[in-house]
């Protein structure tokens, strides 16, 4: 259950960014995570609503982009997708294999509730 | 009121990863090896730590991570190694920030390896970088041989897998054909070894290549 280590850790960068800014309000957080970072989506809505409670985040809408995994080859250059990932190429055998994707685990973007006035 | 949009692109782990990264260049730095050995609880990981320390191949100081108690710090005491004992208080795994407070309470002149053993845990300590060289997979027969298709993402990542009580194959029926291909399939590089930590047959192997690792990292 990690879920609740990354949503501090999530808080820990926020709070701080929406003080600085003046945020009263965000409205919307998106996070990007992939696949093979074991995140039980609904562990971290869960974890998220609590921390949120009395802060600026309070009723923000939790977005979890799932990121699924792709491989690549470094020696033929396939690519390819799959549930878990290879240590070996599927074509040509070699065991230089990058993961492209699949491991981001990632704050992407924040929707922020602002006076007009203040809008730039 | 209007909203606006505004661009984050920050690791969720930032502040952790920072961490981690002055671990790994102060290691470097030192030329020291650290190893963060990952398995379920029970897999035998203080055990293996004990037959390794034993043979003193080379200096090693030990960081424990446990939920509660110091009686595996204690057990590595008796071995006369440093170690620190982390208690996560029911965090389920380590984190470089706690790592990092571990390593300033060790005296580390002279030695060459930091085994960090992280709370008994299949699942999340592979997802904390501790500013490690490699993850080592510690898993025992008894577990069953279907494990690393289960917990893909540590069997992936790590740079050896040890499967630990071998004394125990015939007793529990461990399919070790289908375990190591599993293995072989998620991660064809790392290195792979078999040890019964009662008896210490199978230990040398893996000192090897812990010692083969730290030439490695004095070379570089
Ligand atoms: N038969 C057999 N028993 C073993 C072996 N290695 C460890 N054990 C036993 O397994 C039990 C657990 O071993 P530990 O070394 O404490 O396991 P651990 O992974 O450190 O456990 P936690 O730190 O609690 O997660 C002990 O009773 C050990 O004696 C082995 O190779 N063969
Ligand atoms: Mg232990
Ligand atoms: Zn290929
Ligand atoms: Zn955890």
């Amino acid at each position: 259950m990690h879920e609740m280590s990354l949503v501090e850790a999530v808080f820990e960068s926020l709070l701080p960014l929406c003080a600085d800014n003046g945020w009263k309000r965000v409205e919307k957080v998106t996070l990007k995570i992939g696949t093979l970072r074991q995140v039980i989506p609904e562990a971290l809505l869960f974890c998220f609503e609590t921390a949120a409670a009395g802060t600026p985040l309070e009723g923000a809408m939790l977005d979890i982009q799932e990121v699924p995994i792709r491989q690549k080859c470094r020696h033929c250059g396939l690519e390819w997708g799959g549930e878990i990932p290879l240590g070996r190429c599927t074509a040509c055998g070699s065991t230089e294999v990058d993961t492209i994707s699949g491991v981001e685990l990632d704050i992407e973007s924040l929707e922020v509730a602002v006076d007009d006035d203040e809008k730039s | 009121m209007t909203t606006k949009k505004v661009s984050i692109f920050k690791s969720v782990l930032a502040a952790d990863e920072q961490f981690a990264h002055s671990i790994r260049k102060e290691m470097s730095e030192r030329e020291i090896l650290v190893l963060n050995l990952i398995g379920s609880p029970g897999a035998g990981k203080t055990s293996l730590l004990e037959e390794t320390l034993k043979r003193r191949r080379f200096n090693s100081a030990v960081v424990e991570g446990d939920i509660a108690t110091a009686r595996d710090a204690e057990r590595i005491a008796s071995c006369c190694v440093p170690v620190v004992q982390i208690n996560t208080r029911g965090g389920c795994h380590l984190e470089a920030n706690l790592v990092s407070k571990a390593l300033k309470a060790l005296s580390l002149e002279n030695v060459d390896v930091v085994f960090i053993e992280n709370v008994g845990n299949l699942v999340c300590p592979a997802e904390f970088d501790l500013g490690e060289d490699y993850k080592v997979a510690v898993c025992s027969s008894a577990e069953g041989a279907d494990k690393p298709l289960k917990y893909p993402h540590l069997f992936h990542e790590c740079g050896a897998v040890v499967l630990t009580k071998k004394d125990l194959f015939p007793h529990v029926r461990f399919d070790r054909d289908l375990f190591w291909s599993d293995v072989d399939s998620l991660n064809a590089k790392a290195a792979k070894f078999e040890v019964d930590n009662l008896s210490g047959e199978g230990i040398d192997g893996w000192v090897d290549q812990v010692e083969k690792w730290l030439n490695l990292k004095r070379r570089s």
